[in-house]
């Protein structure tokens, strides 16, 4: 049976962590290679690092870290923000990133979907949705949520699907930060008009949150501010929600990786 | 010990590169025929794009010398689509290097790909090693399942919308739907453990 996927949100801006409410005013949260990899260790069943400002300084600085990350990092790590061409997407993925995440980017140029994806395959590409409610319709918003796209969301997941996006990241901005729970409404709505998985973000503020998504058949979530916060660990998270019968995948605390061709698996 | 990666097209393989690394091995990557030399594993990874893999093979002078490696016995991990490689036709219905008999059809479920952590059952052809990992959960991202027409090379099952093999066995020969690189500890045992058997 397919676990459910608890993904744990990079906001990395000048190579460091942040959190921001609504995509503002943002803190420091940390050094994302040793948060990312505290993350792994706690359960993390993949990781998500957005650069959310990637200027050209930072490009050099985020490929550095990814490297960095992917020497001990045993889990699917997906790298946005700021991706523009088909080199920047060549650059993450070649520096260990394992999917790469794209957002203004494939509004503005949807081919770029289909480029990657024909290059490097479908599961490589996650296109990055940030939508709210506009006059009772999503709408689409691109530049970190501050620019209408002028694209309704289901019209635009299809269109993405079709030219080869293998998931989609999809960022309620209204409850982005907030902590009140996932945007279930457009969850539904998203789930309803595509095939594709889709991780949802924006809102999780307590574990009664995730587990409300998961009843409602959605299977991936992604955690933000819940966990820079250190107001609860992946690790409480994950075993609150499997004591409550979802299906979690637990990481066994008596299994030692082989590391260095030296250690034995103990069941 | 010498484990050989075979890239699929320009693709990451980054992971799986620094998982063997992590193992202790030393890799060597295959672009060429001319890269080519005597190797502990040739491994086919999980990551490029499917279509015309056998023409793209035979471009770079690999297809004759991987062919008469595995016809002299030599050791192969196949990840993902670097097992359904192997099989009579490849996804789409590209053409495969038919190293093993079978298919590879679309897998039947509602929401594709299959993306996430699943576990396994082992069946009548899991040896003992294997068998100590059943029903952990491991890494999976695919559209597409093999189909193999001797029941006897699976060695693992999975459900997904549908039961598919998720691990393959024939002679020499190991393949995985899932991604050990990015199965966490779990995975990175697996895989130290799959480098030392001869399957």
């Amino acid at each position: 049976m397919l676990r459910a996927r608890i993904i744990p949100c990079l906001d990395v801006r000048h190579g460091r962590t942040v959190k921001g409410v609504q995509f503002q005013n943002v803190e420091d949260a940390g050094d994302p290679v040793s948060l990312g990899l505290r993350y792994a260790e706690d359960g993390a069943d993949e990781l998500v690092w957005l650069d959310i400002v990637a200027t050209v300084e930072d490009t050099a600085v985020q490929v550095e870290q990814i490297g960095r990350l992917r020497a001990g990092l045993k889990i699917p790590l997906t790298v946005g923000g700021g991706v523009r061409t088909l080199s920047d997407m060549e650059a993450l993925l070649y520096h260990g990133a394992d999917k790469v995440s794209i957002n203004s980017a494939a509004l503005a140029n949807p081919a770029l979907i289909e480029e990657g994806a024909k290059r490097w395959g479908s599961q490589c590409v996650v296109v990055a949705v940030d939508a709210r409610l506009v006059s009772g319709e999503y709408q689409v918003f691109s530049h970190g949520g501050r620019q209408a796209a002028g694209r309704e969301l289901g019209a635009w997941l299809r269109e993405a699907e079709s030219r080869g996006a293998g998931e989609f990241l999809l960022t309620s901005i209204d409850h982005d930060g907030r902590q009140a729970g996932y945007d279930l409404s457009m969850l539904d709505y998203a789930r309803s008009v595509t095939q594709r998985p889709i991780i949802a973000s924006g809102g999780a503020g307590t574990i009664e949150h995730l587990a409300q998504a998961f009843d409602r058949g959605h299977t991936t979530v992604l955690l933000a501010s819940l966990l820079h916060r250190g107001q609860l660990t992946v690790g409480t998270i994950k075993a609150t929600l499997a004591q409550r019968g979802y299906p979690i995948r637990l990481v066994d605390r008596r299994v030692r990786a082989a590391e260095g061709g030296q250690g034995e698996y103990r069941s | 010990m010498k484990v050989a990666v075979v890239p699929l097209h320009a693709g990451n393989l980054g992971s799986l590169t620094a998982s063997l690394r992590r193992l202790g091995h030393t890799v060597n990557i295959w672009e060429t025929g001319s890269d080519v030399s005597g190797t502990d594993w040739v491994v086919f990874p999980g990551v490029g794009a499917m279509r015309e893999v056998t023409a793209d093979l035979d471009r770079r002078n690999l297809l004759e010398p991987l062919t008469r490696m595995r016809q002299d016995g030599q050791r192969f991990l196949g990840i993902c689509l670097g097992m359904q490689l192997w099989f009579d036709e490849a996804e789409e219905g590209g053409r495969g290097l038919g190293w093993v008999s079978g298919s590879v059809p679309r897998l039947t479920a509602p929401v594709l790909p299959h993306i996430g952590w699943n576990d396994w059952q082992a069946t009548g052809s899991t040896p003992a090693w294997l068998k100590r990992y059943e029903g952990e959960c491991f890494y999976f991202v695919h559209s597409y399942r093999v189909a193999p027409r001797d029941a006897r090379h699976i060695a693992g099952l999975t459900t997904y919308g549908e039961v598919f093999p998720s691990i393959v066995i024939d002679r020499g020969f190991i393949g995985t739907q899932f991604h050990p690189e990015l199965s966490g500890e779990v995975g990175q045992a697996l895989l130290h453990d799959l480098l030392q058997h001869v399957s």
